[in-house]
């Protein structure tokens, strides 16, 4: 099975309902599944920041969403993060693509890589690092941890997933 | 637009009157969720206490999750200008149950009334067009928003409703709730009340 095909899988077991995306060229053939996913709708969205108040709202309404982006959207969501989501204790699953790290060919994402890691731990928010394929089951263990843990609970894909 | 402008408050408690209890409310932050507050306290009131600009963006998630409810936001127009981008999802996802009132006071009225640029005129009707709602209104009076809120509660949207009302804020205390709380209650709610209407 592809690794996009395992990610599904992991998606579909815990049973997610809608699945919010900005686009990251690492994410580019997951976002073609989930598209045709028949249970799970994707939710374009202009900035991450807005994604994460949408979220916010599905789980206020009773259903489940991730954020699927890349890992610079993390800087322009910090504040909906603490004074949203942390302030009301709202679980939102952040499923992010660890751009400028190792496997990165970009050079400017490397600023912004590099400095999510700290970003998480002021904000006290646990990540995940998946960096081999028979790791990707590491999704439903971080999401049914994050349904006791009350708060977004990060899982980062690395570049090495992908060689 | 016409003279007999209205407060803030006055346009929230025609907002509260005219809805049913199965509307969920979610309400910016500041002086407008202590006013809605001060006016009435329930478990369908979201208050926002902090992430300026996305009551758009709860309200559009919660009109995704609770499809059988009319979802009601509050918002301002120091807000919506901070989150443009939120009215090409909604059109995109074009919820039909959404239901977004900017309540535009031309300024910042909780950090003691700044201009924004509606001051300098800036159209929020012509970005609402531009941005795709097909459903889009521009009001300054008491009746008119009571009349276009049975509307919109009967007929599908989304619907985008701009109302022109004083500066100034109403002398309402702090919301002493606590956010987890108000979260919580909301939620709960919000659930319950979903899975009555599933029943019926």
């Amino acid at each position: 099975m592809s690794i996009e095909m395992e990610i599904l899988a992991e998606l579909r077991k815990v049973k997610f309902d809608y699945v919010i995306t900005v686009p990251c060229g690492w994410l580019a053939k997951l976002y073609d599944l989930i598209e045709r996913e028949s249970r799970i709708s994707l939710i374009r969205v202009t900035r991450e920041e807005e994604g994460m108040g949408i979220g916010a709202g599905i789980y206020l309404g009773g259903k489940r969403a991730a954020m699927l982006i890349q890992s610079g959207g993390i800087g322009n969501s910090v504040n909906a993060i603490a004074s949203l989501l942390k302030l009301y204790k709202i679980p939102l699953f952040l499923l992010i693509s660890h751009r400028g790290d190792l496997g990165e060919k970009i050079s400017a994402q490397i600023p912004m890589g590099q400095t999510i890691i700290p970003i998480f731990d002021v904000l006290n928010i646990p990540y995940y690092e998946i960096k081999e394929q028979n790791e990707i089951r590491l999704i439903s263990q971080a999401f049914d941890f994050m349904q006791i843990a009350k708060k977004p609970v990060v899982v980062l894909l690395s570049g090495l997933l992908w060689g | 637009m016409g003279v007999k402008k209205f407060k803030r408050i006055d346009a929230i408690k025609t907002i509260v009157e005219s809805l049913e209890d199965k509307c969920l409310i979610v309400c910016n932050l500041g002086f407008p969720s202590r006013e809605l507050y001060s006016l009435k306290d329930s478990p369908n009131h979201f208050y926002m206490l902090g992430s300026m600009g996305l009551a758009s963006s709860i309200g559009l998630g919660l009109a995704l999750a609770q499809k059988k409810k009319k979802i009601v936001v509050i918002d301002g127009d120091g807000s919506i200008l901070m989150n443009l981008g939120s009215l090409a999802t909604i059109t995109f996802q074009s919820p039909p149950n959404l239901i977004h009132i900017i309540l535009d006071n031309k300024g910042y009225g909780s950090t003691g009334g700044q201009p924004t640029f509606t001051a300098n005129g800036i159209d929020l009707l012509k970005i609402a067009h531009g941005m795709g709602l097909k459903k889009r209104f521009r009001i300054d009076q008491r009746e008119s928003l009571q009349s276009l809120l049975q509307k919109c509660l009967e007929e599908s949207g989304p619907h985008f409703i701009w109302v022109d009302i004083e500066s100034g804020n109403a002398n309402v205390p702090e919301i002493d709730l606590d956010p987890v709380m108000i979260s919580e209650r909301f939620r709960n709610h919000a659930i319950k009340t979903s899975q009555k209407l599933n029943e019926k």
